[in-house]
């Protein structure tokens, strides 16, 4: 197939051949047409001739009544004019005269009919018909199409001619084109035509002449290449240094140790944090701080004349140490205690001031999952509160709790995301008449399949992460308005870190003013975390109290909060702890305590909840100690739903 | 003996002075007809009726009727838009006629010396047409006479055509014969 869109000159061919073709074509139809028209025209003019030559004679001759010269004259013309096939003379309706010729039957012919008129008059005598052959007329059409066929032949030949000069004269283009498909900057390509003065030589010229101005271009882009081939190489370099490199110590980071620890076959790693350099940052500032990091990275380094352990930084105030071996554990705990040693010998100055860190450290004996373990080994240390751990297999369930609490972390915003944080609701009862006074809200978690989990489960975790201050605010909200249309009071626990939250605060009071509960709300600060900012915490119970609702101390009795200080507080009621309420049957210890707390209770006029009552003899005995509430399974377990009419 | 020799003399010259009827219809037919071939024939018959004269001697009388009747029969409704009148006169009547209405004469035989005076007479006049029953006769002075050999021929004197006002069509040249005499 002819690929016309590539070539040029194919292209030009391709049309010429086009229009040669249909001009070839529509010259031999419109001529011949044109031809044999004007043929039969010629034929009839040449029959009109005839017939008008000898009509008169006839006439004069029908008209005088010579039918004999009549005859005499058809009989002639006929004879002598090939064309005429015949000649028939027709008067009153009958043939006067006629004249056939015998092979008139094979022929094809016309017939022209003229009305024959009284000499000297317009007076009809008669009709003549003249049978006029095409004969003549066939061979002058065949002698005239062979003519045009030999002309047209002869333009035939000169187009093909001409197309073949064409192509000769575009060839050298072609040429020109197959070596330029082939140039590159570094070639030198010659044309044989730029010794020629027409545009195919011109062309010649300007390509050599641009040939040399794009092969100078390339050798200074070749060099500019090389240059910026250079600088990239030394661009990546400083990246990779950036990539593996801690640009505060000059230490390689903790990519590099992934690197270094998968390209050895054995390992030891001790990854070592400076305790309390949060403290240490916010005293002295971040500057003193770096530049503490930046001389202990290099005290260090000046410990290791070896190429192992290699020394890392990690980021922060979190440190590296990696052997190419597996230690024996006796070797690794005496290296951890020598190094230590000589941490805490270090004296880092501070203008005049002498300063020195210590350091935990985890270490694990082994390559694989080396930085996990070592993590792991760390938290431990951290946790026991000791220089250094080293990773057993044993501290897998710390793994497995680590695991567990990523795990709960994703499930905690997945429930938040999907509202599946929801409060359950477990009655307060009136000691004296068993029935409900209100009702405290509990958090509860509802899992992919309908399962419940309990604070127990998320608190500890949910509390180091994001997401607890968002799941206080769910329960806020929920609570309040489950009460809205309640006359039940509803307590929602509350922690310091709650009150200290200044979004859960507003969260709070945006609640009750929406949900218009203040009333309604009874506020359990929990006493066993431990209270701190007393003021901060009269502050809020004094806010709340004034917008009208209680204060009740949750787990009362099993902190170390300040009794004096606690006392203090508008505080409406005490919930004294579980742990002595379930016991209270059977320890005297823990009835002595609860009598106590509710004798100060009644002298301060405050009103006492017993939690965790959860059985009758529990019941009898808070009862008999005065308790005014009692909380727990032997009256109602926590519900999703409860009936929220309550006798006060 | 004498008288069947004197009948055989009689039926002779009798037989000598006989018409042939086949050229006297022949004639009759023709000649009103070559009139109308003159395209000058309109301005040489001003009434609108062509005078047809058939001068004859008395011994003729018979064929002259026998000429006018065909003639009568021929062209009763008259003949291209001109009524047609036909008249047997003798050769004295018209010699004698001085003021003849004559359009055209037809000849029947006669003698050379009336004839003569015949065409004497008529050679001053250019605008009549004057017919003969014998070709030799147009030799006297005459314009035309039909016919009859091989088959039918038109002689015309060429003297009397140029002589006269006549403009015949030329397709009648054409199938006519001259006689210069």
């Amino acid at each position: 197939m002819l690929n016309l869109k590539k070539s040029l000159s194919s292209r030009i061919l391709f049309y010429f051949f086009i229009v040669g073709t249909t001009l070839i074509v529509g010259v031999f139809y419109t001529f011949e047409e044109a031809g044999k028209e004007a043929f039969k025209q010629m034929e009839k003019e040449k029959a009109e001739v005839i017939v008008n030559t000898i009509l008169p004679t006839i006439a004069m001759n029908l008209y005088l009544g010579m039918t004999s010269n009549v005859n005499k004259v058809i009989k002639e013309v006929t004879k002598n004019n090939e064309n005429i096939l015949g000649i028939t003379i027709v008067n009153n309706g009958k043939v006067v005269s006629s004249y056939l010729k015998k092979d008139i039957g094979k022929s094809e012919y016309f017939i022209m009919t003229r009305t024959i008129k009284r000499p000297n008059s317009d007076e009809s005598i008669g009709r003549m018909h003249v049978i006029y052959s095409y004969a003549h007329f066939k061979r002058l059409v065949n002698k005239y199409s062979k003519l045009l066929w030999i002309f047209l032949f002869g333009i035939a030949v000169l187009l093909i001619l001409f197309s073949i000069y064409l192509e000769q004269l575009l060839s050298p283009l072609k040429q020109i084109v197959l070596q330029l498909s082939n140039y590159t900057p570094k070639k030198t390509l010659s044309f044989e035509f730029s010794d020629r003065e027409d545009e195919i030589g011109r062309i010649s010229r300007t390509l050599e002449k641009m040939q040399q101005k794009i092969k100078s271009y390339a050798l200074k882009q070749e060099n500019m290449n090389k240059i910026l081939e250079e600088k990239v190489q030394q661009k990546t370099q400083e990246l990779k240094k950036r990539l593996y490199m801690d640009s505060l110590t000059g230490l390689p980071n903790r990519f590099r140790l992934q690197e270094d620890l998968e390209s050895l076959q054995d390992a030891t790693l001790i990854i070592i944090n400076i305790d309390d350099f949060k403290e240490l940052n916010d005293l002295f500032g971040h500057k003193t701080g770096d530049k503490i990091l930046a001389n202990f990275a290099q005290n260090i380094t000046n410990l290791i004349s070896t190429n192992y352990p290699k020394f890392y930084r990690f980021s922060g105030d979190e440190f590296a140490m990696l052997f190419n071996r597996k230690m024996t554990k006796s070797d690794i705990e005496q290296f951890l205690g020598l190094l230590a040693n000589k941490i805490e010998n270090m004296t880092f100055f501070h203008g005049d001031k002498e300063l020195s860190l210590h350091v935990t450290m985890g270490a694990c004996i082994g390559k694989d999952g080396a930085l996990e373990k070592a993590d792991i080994a760390l938290k431990k240390a951290k946790q026991h509160k000791k220089s250094y751990e080293i990773y057993k297999e044993s501290d897998k369930s710390v793994e497995r709790q680590y695991q567990k609490n990523i795990e709960w972390i994703k499930r905690l915003k997945k429930s938040i995301d999907l509202e599946r944080v929801v409060p359950f609701f477990q009655a307060i009862v009136n000691a004296k008449t068993k029935r409900p006074k209100g009702y405290e809200c509990l958090m509860r978690i509802k899992g992919d399949e309908r399962q419940i989990h309990t604070p127990y489960e998320f608190l500890e975790i949910a509390k180091k992460s994001r997401y607890y201050p968002k799941l206080t605010q769910i329960m806020i909200a929920k609570s309040c308005q489950y009460f809205q249309h309640s006359n039940c009071s509803f307590s929602i626990n509350l922690s310091i870190l709650d009150i200290m939250n200044k979004e859960i605060v507003q969260t709070l009071k945006e609640s009750i003013d929406k949900y218009q509960v203040a009333n309604q709300l009874i506020l359990e600060i929990v006493e066993s975390e431990g209270i701190e900012n007393y003021s901060l915490v009269h502050d809020f119970v004094a806010e709340m109290k004034n917008i009208g609702c209680q204060i009740a101390i949750d787990d009362f009795g099993t902190g170390y909060s300040n009794f004096e200080h606690i006392l203090k507080l508008p505080i409406d009621y005490i919930k004294i702890d579980g742990s002595l309420v379930k016991n209270v049957s059977t320890d005297e210890n823990s009835e002595l305590i609860i009598s106590t707390i509710v004798n100060l209770a009644k002298k301060k006029k405050i009103a006492t909840v017993a939690e965790f009552v959860s059985s009758a003899e529990i019941y009898e005995k808070v009862k008999e100690l005065g308790v005014d509430y009692v909380q727990g399974y032997y009256f109602a377990k926590p519900e999703e739903h409860v009936e929220i009419e309550c006798n006060q | 003996m004498r008288k069947i020799v004197l009948c055989i003399l009689v039926a002779y010259f009798a037989r000598a002075y006989e018409y042939n009827k086949l050229l006297l219809r022949t004639q009759s037919s023709l000649y009103p007809k070559l009139m109308l071939m003159d395209q000058k024939l309109s301005s040489h018959i001003k009434d609108k009726r062509i005078d047809f004269y058939i001068l004859v001697t008395a011994i003729d009388r018979l064929y002259a009727k026998y000429f006018k009747k065909q003639l009568d029969r021929l062209y009763a409704t008259g003949i291209g838009g001109y009524r047609f009148c036909s008249k047997i006169v003798n050769f004295s009547t018209f010699l004698a006629d001085k003021r003849s209405e004559a359009d055209a004469i037809y000849l029947l035989r006669a003698k050379e010396d009336i004839l003569k005076q015949v065409a004497q007479k008529i050679a001053n006049r250019r605008d009549i047409y004057s017919f003969t029953y014998e070709k030799k006769d147009l030799l006297y002075g005459f314009l035309c006479n039909v016919a009859i050999e091989k088959e039918v021929v038109i002689y015309i004197n060429k003297k009397v055509l140029l002589r006269g006002d006549f403009e015949f069509l030329p397709q009648l040249y054409q199938i006519s014969r001259f006689i210069e005499p």
